[in-house]
């Protein structure tokens, strides 16, 4: 059984140079045989092309590493850029959102996402 | 940041796999030279030599084949995650990113006021950074302050490009269509020729419009385009100049701001990229000096790996009243700072 992972922002419509802060929690503790925790905030492509990917903020925790020093909950604050902003085009689409992959056994893996937009701010 | 724990430099576990991987094959190839070796000086029959060079190899395909599931959960496991992947790649933005923090932090704890001002500044330096813009520059203009560079192919490459496609597809298939019409190969021949001779058509028709692209070009000479501001932002306005150096006058019909998205993607062995128009803007003109206007709400200039969001200033015109003329040139749309 996977474990509950809560992965919030406090706002997930910002602007360019804004502030993203928000915080993720496993309530139960991480799953046992753990091997990695990453999280990451990026932005990524979808649509007709081959997918590309972004990453501004990148913070891993790994086993025998620095995984007993995970911080539970862990609360981020991370500046974003000017650019990319959020986009929905016809082959094009640009995404941004907060990730958190955990990475257990020897096959196991969660994946958590908080999107959140970056526009521009009108007026 | 949170300060309680420190990130973890990573490790790229991508070469380790390559290098295992390599480091196997190294080996079952010198075990079989080896033994290959040791056959053949105690005089060993030849099939044994063959045997002894293909052992070692068939061996690890069944080693292989027999451990596959644990060998696929080792690369999942070892395979690092795509953010890694990425993060790494762009080691300088996101180390850079930890180490100003960290210092704008530090720095914050004093109580000095100049360092205060350090810290601000710092912090907003991070706020600052456009990413994912393509570098589009430009050069001084004579009648306005910015010259464009086009986004075409040289017409002079083109056509030689489009002749030697053509002289080498036609050229192959030329020779089974002299045949097919000696009679040779009978009506088998005929038939399976038709699509090799249907591309080959294909092609006469684009190196003849790459050379209608290159004569027109050559009548007009250089084209040059000239615009009042750059990087373009949404919601202003700016005027365009178009300069000829050839001796026959280039008849312009059109010049439009236009945004095209740009998508390439994989199938098989095949890399092919799409594109699409998805806004054009007509400018007015108004004594020899084109108007145009970028709306406020429209995405800025785009660009990576496999996707983009291009901006270009195109003309389409004529010259000698009945050869068609297009040119584009890429120009940024930069969106301005924005800060709370």
């Amino acid at each position: 059984m996977k474990p509950e992972i809560l992965l919030e922002l406090i706002n997930d419509k910002l602007g360019p140079g804004d502030e993203l802060a928000g915080a993720f929690v496993i309530p139960g503790g991480l799953p046992s045989a753990t091997r990695s925790v990453e999280f990451s905030v990026l932005w990524h492509t979808s649509g007709k092309g081959t997918e590309d990917l972004g990453v501004i903020f990148f913070q891993n925790w790994v086993e025998g590493q620095s995984l007993a020093n995970l911080p539970n909950p862990f609360s981020f604050t991370v500046w974003l850029p000017q650019t990319p902003y959020t986009y929905d085009g016809e082959l094009v689409k640009i995404h941004w959102v907060a990730r958190l992959r955990i990475r257990y056994g020897t096959q196991g893996e969660i994946l958590q996402e908080a999107p959140f937009t970056l526009r521009p701010r009108l007026g | 940041m949170n300060e309680e724990s420190e990130p973890t430099k990573p490790v790229n576990k991508g070469t380790s796999i390559f290098v295992v991987g390599l480091l196997t094959f190294i080996v079952l190839a010198v075990l079989s030279f080896a033994l290959s070796a040791v056959v053949e000086r105690f005089g060993g029959p030849w099939w044994l030599q063959i045997v002894a060079f293909v052992a070692p190899g068939f061996v690890g395909v069944i080693l292989l084949l027999r451990n596959a599931a644990q060998i696929q959960a080792w690369l999942k496991r070892a395979t690092p995650s795509q953010e890694f992947i990425a993060a790494q790649s762009s080691a300088k933005v996101v180390n850079k990113r930890f180490a100003e923090i960290d210092q704008a932090e530090s720095l914050a704890d004093e109580e000095d006021a100049e360092a205060d001002q350090d810290n601000a500044e710092l912090v907003n330096e991070l706020r600052r950074e456009y990413l994912a813009l393509p570098k589009i520059e430009t050069t001084a203009g004579k009648e306005l302050p910015h010259l464009l560079s086009s986004a075409n192919l040289s017409a002079g490459l083109g056509l030689i490009g489009a002749f030697l496609i053509m002289a080498f597809w036609n050229g192959i298939v030329s020779v089974f269509l002299v045949q097919a019409i000696n009679g040779d190969g009978g009506w088998c021949l005929r038939i399976f020729l038709i699509p090799f001779v249907v591309v080959g058509l294909v092609l006469i028709g684009v190196f003849l419009l790459s050379l209608v692209n290159f004569v027109s070009n050559l009548l007009v000479g250089k084209v040059q385009v000239e615009i009042s501001k750059h990087p373009l932002i949404p919601g202003s306005r700016f005027e365009v100049v178009i300069l000829q150096s050839g001796s026959f006058q280039l008849n312009v019909t059109v010049v439009q701001l236009r945004c095209v998205e740009s998508a390439t993607y994989t199938h098989g062995t095949t890399t092919s990229t799409d594109t699409k128009t998805i806004a054009e803007y007509t400018a007015e003109e108004h004594d020899g000096r084109y108007r145009l206007s970028i709306p406020e709400n429209v995405m800025h200039s785009f660009e990576a790996r496999c996707n983009a969001i291009k901006w270009v200033v195109s003309l389409n015109g004529n010259v000698l009243g009945f050869l068609p003329f297009g040119e584009t040139y890429a120009v940024l749309v930069k969106p301005t700072e924005q800060l709370r």
